[in-house]
């Protein structure tokens, strides 16, 4: 509905001409939409969802709504953006479009309970999620998980850390228009959800890594498949970068762009692969080892420039690091125990339920209300495919954790676009959200 | 299934990573009490890693110290949050984390703050310290209700403008929907009102 | 001869049992004896049917879904129009990211308070007719989070046709509950 300025000849005022015919035949002058009275001064025309909100000394300000719902959006964020013409002038992220309260219902929820909560929040990767919490609680009880646990859940970790570069990849190239990309990025993430199901009996949320150890032995057949994959997966990468590394249309659309140096990238909390771009070599699995990490032989890619070519190239590289990891863990995998031996904390094995009463009654107090860990406070950071992410886990020695803070590794990202985005074209802004790699879930939690 | 399984490639036991905390806490420790005297309240020793408990007044500068002093480089901002003590004098503690690469450690800093009558409990900002304590301070305004001195853009993040309550709070009680059950009335949420939902 | 014909040629719909009064309304007990073989060709290549079952056909064989991927049920949508899955076949393979040029709305994922207006008006934005599948157990009733800040079932806000469980559903239901959604819309009237 256009509200046409107030003015006489409301009709004819937007083009100046005196009459109808004159109308036809005039040469429109300035942007389309934009209302110039008669005298040449621009008015404000207020078109539902289009706002011009002002003047720059280069022409008018438009105020345009990005999301929430947008295919490059990648999740429902909405971007406030001012442009004038194509170039970016102003950005204003707006999240909470996927608030789910997960920190309020981990207050309601005994510890193992919580698990399938944090599957929920970086949806990408779940068995990151699962061991950033399992590992926190862990460390405030003063328990280390066994070996072989160890490396199960290296390996799990590091075939989701592909999933969700895959995911990354595919559809990043998708919204830059190379969408045959996407459906081979997806061939690929198929065979690691295939893994996913064979050793927990879903796709996605595999709720696998649990307090204490893991949910279950390996099945037979779990290490061909996951040497298969490795086998194919190799040549695969290479054809990811065949597609697109060396492509000119690629390099056209994303060297360049969305600079952010090291200081600046430390300063705004930034982690992983959007940091590691600018060329700060800062890893978690390096920097504070965890579950065996420090045991592994593995690089971590740098960048040089700090713009999203040099982001998607250190991800790809973190793909062919990632099948070095879980080659080696697969090597050293021995057969063993998979939970610690803490009954009060881990389920009995379900023979034992047969024949001892103490196995039933720790199995039922487990379920029921759950086990209490001594009360204090611990924040333990794992490498997640975005970043570091964080668990900060308050305990007053009660069955249910007292506050949970979730240190998204998104959510820092998120908050910078603003300074990425301004004075880059409306197209560019989305090849830099695709190369910051957040998801929502992560970012609203 | 033994009982001694060969643990030569664990992580160090929780004593060790322990002790190394407290390492670190303490150089920590040492460098704000020289240079700045007077801002650290004490140790916070609550197991398994401790905290160094800071006095409000005196956030800014000890801030600025830790990120620029040569020993110390602590430049990555990690979280901002509340943990609401209900019957506790002062009420909140603002936990920070903060991670150092010189260092290979992290730190976590906390500031008792009380429950303001007048309004919301105050600390000042460290948005001009980091440029990523932008939305992390937003973020704990709009979930525990803590209001932040000095931060230019303070309005809610993930809830939506006109909600009212701070979620996070332990006096407002998450609403959920009863449930119903066949051979019962219902399965009750905790609490039967919703709140803060604008009506 | 009539018997011949019909053992050997193409059931059509309306010629089984005796013969389909509209065809030859003079002759309602009489097999149909086409004269020449033109005459007798065209049985074989006109279906007659109503005009609710080809407009319904229309409309079920190329649904158009909107992008409303919201959490972790997009991932899994996403994996359905992939190559292992393919919903290409069915037809629904074009998701439109404009809700005018959409016809179906897949909400996936967990729906927040703040995204509820959202959701309605895009719902509302989708020209007629349009069918919505609630994907998951967020979308069809809350899920697993039951507190202040999701929306305990899209049914609040749009209405439904089709409601998968699963958290996430495999591409396999999500696709049958697009073959599900199809026979309910063979079943829906125009008129």
């Amino acid at each position: 509905m256009i509200r046409p300025p107030d003015s006489p000849g409301t009709d004819q005022a937007t083009t100046g001409a005196a009459t109808a015919a004159e109308a036809r035949t005039q040469q429109f002058e300035g942007a389309p939409a934009a209302a110039t009275d008669v005298s040449g001064a621009a008015q404000p025309v207020f078109v539902e969802g289009l706002n011009y909100i002002g003047e720059t000394p280069d022409g008018p300000l438009m105020e345009l709504n990005m999301g929430p719902q947008h295919p490059s959006t990648h999740g429902v964020l909405r971007l406030v953006l001012r442009v004038e013409g194509e170039v970016v002038r102003y950005a204003d992220p707006d999240i909470g479009y996927l608030h789910t309260g997960f920190e309020k219902d981990f207050e309601r929820v005994t510890y193992h309970q919580g698990t399938p909560w944090t599957d929920r929040m970086d949806y990408l990767s779940p068995p990151g999620n699962n061991l950033g919490y399992a590992l926190a609680v862990e460390k405030l009880l003063g328990e280390t998980v066994p070996v072989r646990a160890q490396r199960i859940r290296v390996i799990m970790v590091e075939l989701a850390r592909i999933g969700s570069h895959l995911i990354w990849v595919g559809t990043h190239a998708l919204d830059l228009g190379a969408q045959s990309t996407f459906l081979y990025a997806w061939r690929d993430r198929e065979r690691v959800l295939e893994i996913n199901e064979l050793v927990s009996g879903v796709r996605m949320m595999t709720s696998f890594i649990r307090i204490g150890g893991l949910m279950a032995d390996t099945p037979p057949g779990f290490e061909e498949a996951v040497r298969a994959f490795l086998r194919d997966f190799r040549a695969r990468c290479d054809d990811y970068e065949l597609l697109l590394t060396a492509n000119p249309l690629w390099e056209d659309r994303t060297k360049g762009l969305g600079l952010i140096t090291g200081e600046e990238a430390l300063a705004w909390g930034f982690s992983g692969a959007s940091l590691r771009g600018s060329g700060v070599s800062y890893d978690v699995r390096k920097d504070a080892p965890y579950s065996g990490y420090e045991d592994y032989d593995f690089d971590v890619p740098l960048g040089v420039n700090g713009d999203v070519y040099d982001r998607y190239l250190v991800r790809i590289h973190e793909m062919r690091q990632s099948l070095r990891i879980i080659e080696q863990a697969l090597d050293r995998l021995e057969p063993g125990p998979i939970t610690i031996t803490n009954r009060k904390v881990v389920l009995p094995p379900r023979h034992e339920l047969d024949t001892s009463m103490e196995a039933v009654i720790h199995h039922f107090k487990l379920v029921t209300e759950g086990f209490r860990p001594p009360a204090g406070e611990v924040y333990q950071a794992v490498e997640s495919p975005r970043g570091e992410l964080g668990f900060y886990v308050v305990s007053d020695a009660s069955n249910k954790p007292y506050r949970i803070k979730v240190r998204a590794p998104s959510f820092q990202m998120v908050s910078a676009i603003p300074k990425l985005v301004v004075g880059h074209l409306v197209a560019d802004v989305v090849a830099i959200l695709g190369s910051l790699d957040f998801i929502l879930g992560d970012v609203d939690r | 299934m033994s009982e001694e399984h060969p643990t030569e490639h664990a992580r160090p036991t929780g004593s060790e990573a322990a002790s190394e905390a407290a390492a670190v806490l303490h150089t920590v420790r040492e460098i704000l009490d020289e240079r700045l005297p007077g801002a650290v309240v004490g140790l916070d020793g609550t197991l398994p890693e401790g905290a160094i408990s800071l006095i409000a007044g005196r956030l800014v500068e000890a801030a600025t110290l830790l990120r620029d002093d040569a020993r110390l480089q602590f430049k990555i901002p990690l979280f901002v949050t509340a943990v609401d003590w209900l019957d506790r004098e002062p009420r909140f503690d603002l936990v920070y984390q903060l991670r150092s690469l010189h260092l290979h450690a992290t730190v976590r800093f906390k500031v008792g703050v009380e429950d303001n009558l007048q309004g919301l409990p105050s600390v000042p900002s460290l948005m001009s310290v980091w440029a990523g304590m932008n939305w992390l301070e937003r973020e704990t305004y709009d979930l525990c209700g803590i209001d932040f001195a000095g931060h230019p853009d303070q309005r809610r993040l993930l809830m939506p403008i006109d909600w009212e309550g701070h979620p996070l709070r332990k006096d407002y009680i998450s609403f959920g929907e009863p449930v119903k059950f066949s051979d019962r009335g219902s399965f009750p949420p905790d609490a039967a009102v919703p709140r803060g939902a604008p009506s | 001869m009539g018997v011949e014909e019909r053992a050997s040629g193409i059931l059509l719909p309306g010629r089984t049992g005796p013969s389909n009064p509209l065809a030859f309304p003079n002759q309602p007990h009489a097999h149909p004896q086409p004269a020449d073989r033109v005459t007798a060709s065209l049985g074989h290549n006109f279906v007659t049917t109503s005009m609710n079952k080809v407009i319904a056909w229309g409309r079920y064989n190329s649904m158009w879904p909107a992008l409303f991927g919201l959490a972790c049920c997009a991932i899994e949508m996403m994996g359905t129009g992939g190559p292992k899955f393919d919903m290409a076949r069915f037809g629904a393979e074009v998701f439109r990211a404009s809700p005018r040029q959409a016809d179906l709305m897949i909400v996936a994922g967990r729906v927040s308070q703040k995204m509820a207006p959202v959701l309605r008006q895009i719902y509302d934005q989708m020209p007629e007719p349009k069918w919505v599948i609630s994907m998951g157990a967020c979308a069809s009733c809350g899920g697993m989070f039951n507190n202040y800040a999701i929306v305990q079932g899209v049914d609040k806000v749009v209405p439904v046709d089709v409601y998968v469980p699963g958290c996430p559903p495999r591409p396999e239901a999500l696709l049958d509950s697009v073959l599900k959604l199809q026979r309910k819309i063979r079943a829906e009237a125009i008129a």
